[in-house]
């Protein structure tokens, strides 16, 4: 749907006729269907802005000629179902500034995760690098869930590192919050007043984009080794040599699923290592497939492990469960042998045997890249099924997708049950559930609706997954969707930005 | 060149996870270098992009999209410098930059591609023999009295029409350090344009009627390697030619070697040494058609079970020609060589592949521009090249910047040091 000639001559005002466009191609390219799900429609235009300014002048442009917006940096934005939106690409907004006395970092929404590891590195400091890989922006997945493995040792989920924010609301006004009301740096995030951050992001029921567009963020960042993480291998085989002085690897099973929750709950609290998860037998494959080796074997390798490796392995022991755990030495390398001992001592209490243990720390996807999107191999596409819960209740809730998931996609990859992945947080105070499903690009409709099924057993179960149905989980979280619609009342008198 | 169904189900693969854009995310060291795609980095709109470009391959195939002025220019603006097909091999495996060949290819054939000045190159090699349109008789006006090719040998110089017509010197350079190694050389009686940029712009008629006159002149001559110093004409022998012929590269009538490989082969086998000191501080800039885009082709007719291609053999792009010139610097007294931030397979791409520096010049020597400054942030005195083209843009970048360094083809490097 074309805009009036007027509006768009005004957004061209502020970007300059460069970075603003309505060609068929360029939005045609904005609206990106990845997984099945509601038809999108091309934007009415694409607009590129590099500063604060430039977007209040996009979003009060749209105020004015009632044109709704949506915003994003890498991910497909919510907000397209409706014809004639303007499409705020933020990109290009790229500024990255880090405090490392005072260990924060204060960044735009173009800078990616892998950009600010590689910044932090120099410095002696690190951040968690989200499963979803190195490449996404901070600010959005830190706003929005931002985790990593080593939350298990740093704290848990992203918004609750952020410090001081920077928005544009949907009404067009500018909003601060903590230390950047008063000054201009964002070393801290609570007041004055009441601490606003939680109105704007509320985690992951909803994207933070329908109240508004964040254009800054302070987060908070952590110490880490002085020794360097050396990169190895040309592209696409490649990994991160991590200081043997200071890192070690352990991969141990355990005879049954209750056992591991046992002794992760035991390492956890012991506060050993700096992360600790299950494996599910599919990684082995996933690892065969991104090549470990000095080989790539793509889905060959993937298919040909699985099928004559992990599958018969599960079919013997459906209840053994592997688990990994990196341990670091923090501070020293005493610490790292203190580390070892522990973790013997608690393996050998709950019945652990060694899967592999070396000195050769090397890790692909942890500080990173994070290779989730290698999980399409298996089959073309593949879904999430993600949970927050504590560890014990993450089995049960486990359990429904299993169940659901017999009664729905004809599976691409017959998993027995096992493609649950479990990562706890803070310690073991919290653990991420995240249910990988498998299915043919054909198939992909059918992962949607695997999710909506397993959406309402959650409910009864007491569940709490990201980005739940607010219709469906409103009625029983104290309706939840009536306060966030207040809010964004409150912030978009105008109802512009995408509904929630 | 990829079927129908082919370059639908490749296309289709992409979920747009955006690792296309990004060096290998273990490699990044830093903001400022942390990203491989030109267009995407320039431009920012999505549509300038590998998976922006993957999209709209589907929305044309699928007839919801023209060939508008956007996605011309976002389409000849892409270097196909393959760093998003290596990038995506990590995860996916989507051959994401035949799929962006072949939308180039149905440009052409629509008539909407490719760009006036791709036109006016592809009349001049019909006309003259040449991209430049010089007289074809001028080829080897190139060679001087102390230069002397055999008449017959096991080894055949494809010169290329950067180094016949323009860099000159580069020709020259070469047949000395032939002379200089024992090695007996001669030239193909016909040669003819390697069409690499003819290729790469989607005019595949004329690079197919390119590719079949050079190998029949090849054949002709009855070598059986085939070397070269350009690393433009390196990829079209080994890769193009093969692909045009519905052929695998082992099945060619000849190998093709670099004269790095060459080199490099020699001093592994204790037959080379350099004598002369050479004290510089260097960086090396690989060439996307010498490094990643220069695996050899395997041609493959597509058969799956499940999700698997059997027996498809991956070009991923980390069996390129990286290590031969490094180790010929290394082994050069004097010589320090260091690395910028992204090198090898991840290198960030000069600008002068695909055949953008002849339809957008500015964007190229911007794309040359960005790459000076990561060779300027390593502190290095020099920047080495192994391809013509590449130098030379490179120089330009320099005298735009007003940088203090200097840009060589590393067989320049080499005559100082024998």
């Amino acid at each position: 749907m074309a805009m009036l000639k007027e509006a768009y001559q005004a957004l061209q005002s502020i970007v300059g006729p460069e970075w603003v466009s309505d060609d068929p191609a360029i939005v045609e390219a904005d609206h990106v269907v990845t997984r099945g799900g509601a038809a999108l429609k091309r934007p009415a235009c694409s607009i590129q802005p590099e500063t604060a300014e430039e977007v209040q002048g996009i979003i009060r442009i749209c105020n004015r000629y009632m044109i709704p917006f949506t915003a994003t940096t890498t991910n497909p934005p919510p907000g397209l179902e409706k014809e004639g939106v303007v499409f705020i690409d933020l990109k290009r907004m790229r500024k990255l500034e880090i405090d490392e006395e005072n260990l924060y970092a204060t960044l735009e929404p173009g800078v990616s995760f892998a950009a600010l590891q590689g910044e932090l590195f120099k410095r002696g400091l690190v951040t968690f690098v989200p499963m979803c890989g190195g490449n996404v922006s901070v600010l959005a997945n830190t706003l929005n869930v931002g985790e990593g493995a080593i939350s298990y040792r740093y704290g848990d989920r992203g918004y609750r590192r952020v410090l001081a924010e920077e928005w544009v609301t949907a009404g067009g006004d500018i909003l601060r919050i903590g230390s950047r009301t008063m000054q201009n740096d964002f070393f801290w995030g609570e007041g004055p007043g009441p601490d606003l951050r939680g109105l704007m992001a509320s985690a992951n029921l909803e994207s933070p984009i329908t109240r508004g567009i964040c254009t800054r963020i302070g987060v908070r960042v952590f110490p880490f080794v002085n020794e360097k993480l050396e990169p190895w291998g040309d592209a696409p085989v490649t990994t991160l040599n991590l200081p043997t002085n200071r890192f070690k690897y352990y991969n141990f099973v355990f005879p049954t699923k209750e056992a591991a929750i046992n002794a992760i709950y035991e390492i956890g609290k012991c506060e050993i290592g700096l992360f600790v998860m299950t494996v599910p037998p599919w990684f082995f494959a996933m690892a065969r497939a991104r090549g470990s080796a000095e080989v790539l074997t793509g889905a060959a390798g993937f298919w040909d492990y699985w099928d004559n490796h992990e599958a018969p392995l599960i079919r013997q022991n459906p209840n053994q469960t592997s688990c990994r755990i990196l341990l670091y030495g923090i501070g020293s390398e005493k610490r790292l042998a203190y580390e070892e001992k522990v973790l013997q001592s608690i393996c050998d209490e709950y019945g652990a045997t060694f899967a592999k243990a070396s000195r050769k720390a090397q890790d692909e996807t942890h500080f990173m890249s994070a290779d989730a999107i290698v999980s399409n191999l298996a089959g073309g596409r593949f879904t999430s099924v993600i949970l927050f819960e504590s560890l014990d209740h993450a089995f049960k809730s486990a359990d429904i997708v299993n169940a659901n998931t017999r009664k729905h996609v004809p599976p691409v990859l017959d998993d027995y049950g096992t493609t649950n992945w479990f990562l706890p947080f803070e310690m073991c105070h919290i653990c991420k559930l995240e249910c990988l499903r498998f299915a043919s690009v054909e198939d992909a409709g059918e992962l949607a609706l695997l999710m909506e099924d397993c959406h309402k057993d959650f409910v009864d179960v007491g569940a709490f997954p990201v980005k739940p149905e607010a219709d469906l989980y409103g009625p029983k979280w104290e309706n939840y969707p009536e306060k966030i619609k207040k809010f964004k009342r409150l912030l978009d008198p105008n109802n512009l930005a995408p509904q929630p | 060149m990829l079927s129908v169904d082919e370059y639908t189900r490749q296309a289709k693969m992409c979920m747009r996870c955006t690792f296309c854009k990004f060096i290998d995310l273990n490699w990044v060291k830093s903001l400022r270098f942390s990203r491989q795609c030109p267009i995407d980095t320039r431009y920012a709109f999505n549509l300038y992009s590998p998976h922006g470009l993957l999209h709209s391959a589907l929305a044309e195939l699928g007839g919801e999209l023209e060939f508008t002025p956007a996605l011309i220019d976002a389409l000849y603006k892409c270097t196909l410098c393959g760093g998003c097909d290596s990038r995506c091999k990590r995860n996916l495996d989507i051959e994401v930059l035949q799929v962006i060949e072949n939308l180039r290819i149905r440009c052409v054939e629509q008539g909407k591609g490719p760009m006036p000045e791709h036109k006016v190159m592809a009349d001049n090699i019909r006309q003259t023999r040449n991209e430049y349109g010089e007289p074809h008789e001028d080829r080897l006006k190139w060679l001087t009295k102390e230069i002397k090719p055999a008449k017959k040998a096991d080894m055949v110089y494809f010169v290329g029409c950067a180094s016949a017509y323009k860099q000159t010197e580069l020709a020259r350079n070469t047949s000395k350090i032939l002379k200089q190694t024992g090695t007996d050389f001669m030239l193909l009686e016909d040669e003819w344009c390697d069409g690499n940029y003819v290729m790469a712009t989607g005019q595949v008629d004329l690079a197919r009627e390119l590719a079949e006159h050079n190998v029949q002149e090849i054949q002709k001559s009855g070598a059986k390697t085939v070397i070269t110093s350009s690393a433009e004409v390196y990829k079209s022998l080994k890769v193009d030619f093969p692909r045009l012929l519905g052929k695998s590269t082992e099945d060619m009538p000849y190998t093709t070697l670099h004269i790095t490989e060459y080199l490099d082969k020699l001093m592994q086998d204790g037959k080379l040494a350099f004598k002369k000191n050479v004290n510089m501080k260097v960086t090396y800039h690989d060439p996307c058609n010498l490094g990643r885009l220069s695996e050899p082709w395997q041609e493959w007719t597509p058969n799956y079970i499940r999700v698997i291609p059997v027996g498809k053999v991956w070009r991923r792009g980390d069996r390129g020609i990286y290590n031969p010139p490094r180790n010929i610097l290394k082994g050069i007294p004097g010589i320090e060589l260091v690395e910028m931030e992204r090198s090898r397979s991840n290198a960030w791409c000069a600008g002068s592949c695909g055949g953008v520096e002849m339809a957008f010049p500015d964007f190229a020597m911007w794309t040359a521009g960005e790459r000076i400054e990561e060779a300027l942030a390593t502190g290095a005195e020099a920047i080495v090249t192994a391809s013509p083209d590449e130098k030379e843009l490179l120089a330009k970048a320099v005298a735009a910047k007003k940088a203090n360094m200097a840009v060589y083809d590393i067989t320049e490097i080499i005559l100082k040091a024998l």
